[in-house]
């Protein structure tokens, strides 16, 4: 059950996108307590520091939060959870449009596939 | 943890060595109950079946003696060899106690099942053999046998039973670390080490045998050109157990000092 | 603190004119799990056998927690040799019992844990068991030790892909903060995620001592790339 990691990226950072992607994802809700670093690096397999050096830099950026005895938690944020959220959503969007400039196809026509699959999906 | 060392120690040499003995005084008692004590009762009363079956128990007898004299000393080098320089070495080495503790606990349990093999050996002999009118014959001639010994009948048997045990003693360790210096030196080669410490054992025993050998020759000439009188026999055997213990001293000693610094500075496992 | 291990202008020869370790100086902080990669004969077993004082410096020297090799760093180096140094007549448990015996810091009841959960039982004699359940008891004995420095050569070598995990998770899992894994391997794109750092040797010295990410920042590789770049035939 160890987590798909790519090998040429920091394997830090890569931590930090996975935690991040379950925080956005609901895995992990507002508030909740993290398992430990021991735990987590565990079910990562990866080296406990680095478990460490991700989760502090989630720390840095507000979205985790930890507390002297009792370990760390997502953050009560609700706000900031969304528009993370959000940010991840538009990042996958500029991505989706860059891909399919890059097939050659026009505005339209995106839009024409994209409502074609969105109905697809619905059927299905 | 110098007592633990030597419990494991011990818990793998009596792994063989107390079945080879206890294998040997059982046919030593046989031999005595089945065959000996009859032939001492009343001489030819064997049938030919009788015959057989002795010649076997006999036979066995002195596979088993054969085995329990060169048995242990094989049992203690193979036990040396295997816990110190073949794959267990890597965890025997690694052990948080100083290489003076690994040999002197492989020194003590080694020595202390030479001195049982010869007791258990000899006992085996007497157990065969031993009967009244031999110690009788022994009791007559008690002062000769041991004038002839080199005891003139002026030393007491508290001085000659201390001098024997001292004799078996020193030349039990020395035999035990002449076997583990043998070991050590056949290390130093990068191939073929088992056989370099059979090279080196009989390297060193004809060296030894060559040096008591010289001296020995000399002694005896030096007390037979000065006087030969009643004394003569004494002079020689009683000089000659004191440099026998001496010799072996110097050998134990040695062998251990070089073994050590071998183990120290040498070590190089496979 | 003093760094766990340091390695002073090392060098070690066999007295056959050629050099296994030449001049390496090495030191080591606590509480990280370090990678020794190097192909074979590059001198990794020679130093690891030289930090476990079974071999002595021709020239240099080693300390552990500030001791040369000897009584006081064999108390806190627990090592796992390439080599099984198993008593083949022994049972599982006879090994507890003598490890127990001469290390104050095993812990039973973790080493009884581990082979419960690898389904060894105490009563199995050592020879009975097969090459790679011996070498899972002697990682198990190893790894149930609260020691300071752990030497661990191959320990992933010749087992397969679910052992291996087992393996590593065993390592994750009981080894203490404070404590450091120095873990030779020539596989290392399987252990390269639980590594805080890696060393490279070539012909007796250290020719990369980098941390893993750092070496991914700056590369834009793996170590694993890098590795086989670095040792290309």
């Amino acid at each position: 059950m160890t987590w798909n990691l790519d090998n040429n990226m920091p394997i830090y950072l890569q931590l930090m996108e996975r935690i991040q992607r379950d925080i956005i994802s609901g895995r992990f809700g507002p508030g909740d307590k993290l398992p430990s670093v021991r735990e987590l690096a565990v079910e990562a397999a990866v080296n406990p520091n680095t478990m460490q050096k991700a989760l502090s830099e989630l720390e840095r950026g507000g979205l985790v939060y930890s507390q002297r005895t009792s370990g760390r938690f997502i953050t009560e944020d609700e706000e900031l959870i969304k528009e993370l959220k959000k940010e991840q959503a538009e990042k996958y969007l500029v991505e989706f449009m860059e891909n399919m400039r890059s097939l050659g196809l026009k505005e339209e026509e995106i839009r024409a596939l994209f409502e074609d699959a969105w109905k697809g999906e619905k059927r299905a | 943890m110098l007592g633990k060392l030597i419990k494991y120690d011990f818990k793998a040499l009596n792994r063989y060595l107390i079945a080879i003995h206890i294998m040997l005084l059982i046919t030593a008692a046989l031999g005595r109950f089945l065959f000996v004590e009859r032939l001492i009762k009343n001489s030819g009363g064997l049938s030919d079946m009788g015959m057989v079956i002795m010649t076997l128990l006999i036979l066995l007898y002195v596979i088993l003696f054969m085995t329990a004299l060169f048995g242990t000393l094989l049992v203690i080098s193979i036990h040396f060899y295997k816990n110190l320089y073949s794959d267990e070495g890597y965890l025997t080495h690694t052990l948080p106690v100083s290489r003076g503790r690994l040999l002197i606990a492989k020194t003590v349990s080694g020595s202390v099942w030479m001195l049982i093999d010869v007791v258990l050996v000899i006992m085996s002999v007497l157990i065969l053999v031993l009967y009244q009118p031999m110690v009788r014959e022994f009791s007559a001639h008690k002062d000769e046998v041991l004038i002839a010994m080199g005891f003139p009948s002026t030393v007491g048997y508290g001085k000659i039973i201390s001098l024997i045990i001292v004799l078996f003693v020193v030349s039990a360790v020395a035999n035990v670390m002449m076997l583990y210096v043998s070991i050590a030196v056949g290390q130093l080669f990068s191939n073929h080490r088992v056989m370099g410490a059979i090279a080196a054992y009989f390297s060193i025993n004809t060296i030894l045998s060559v040096v008591s050998g010289v001296v020995g020759a000399a002694y005896s000439v030096s007390v037979i050109t000065n006087a030969v009188d009643e004394t003569f026999m004494y002079q020689l055997y009683s000089k000659a157990y004191i440099f026998g213990i001496v010799l072996e001293l110097i050998l134990a000693v040695g062998s251990y000092l070089v073994t050590y610094l071998l183990m120290q500075k040498k070590l190089n496992l496979n | 603190m003093k760094p766990i291990l340091e390695c002073y202008g090392l060098s070690k020869t066999y007295g056959n004119g050629q050099w296994a370790l030449s001049n390496l100086n090495l030191s080591l902080e606590r509480g990280q799990i370090v990678g020794l990669l190097g192909p074979n004969g590059s001198g990794k077993t020679t130093l690891i056998k030289l930090i476990n004082d079974l071999l002595t410096p021709t020239e240099g020297s080693i300390q552990i927690n500030g001791n040369l090799p000897g009584v006081e760093t064999k108390k806190i180096v627990s090592y796992l040799p390439e080599r099984t140094y198993l008593t083949p007549s022994w049972k599982v448990r006879d090994l507890i019992f003598y490890f127990e015996d001469f290390y104050e810091d095993f812990r039973r009841d973790r080493a009884q844990q581990m082979l419960e959960a690898l389904g060894i039982g105490l009563h199995a004699r050592l020879r009975t068991l097969s090459k790679g359940t011996r070498e899972k008891v002697q990682l198990v004995m190893v790894m149930s030790r609260d020691a300071s420095l752990y030497i661990l050569d191959e320990p992933i070598g010749g087992v397969d892909p679910a052992a291996r995990d087992y393996i590593l998770n065993t390592i994750l899992t009981n080894y203490n903060e404070n404590a450091t894994i120095l873990l030779s391997t020539h596989l290392i794109s399987d252990i390269e995620n639980i590594l805080d750092r890696v060393i490279f040797l070539q012909n007796g010295q250290i020719v990369l001592n980098a941390a893993v990410d750092e070496v991914r920042v700056e590369q834009k590789k793996s170590v694993d790339m890098l590795f086989r770049e670095v040792f290309r035939c």
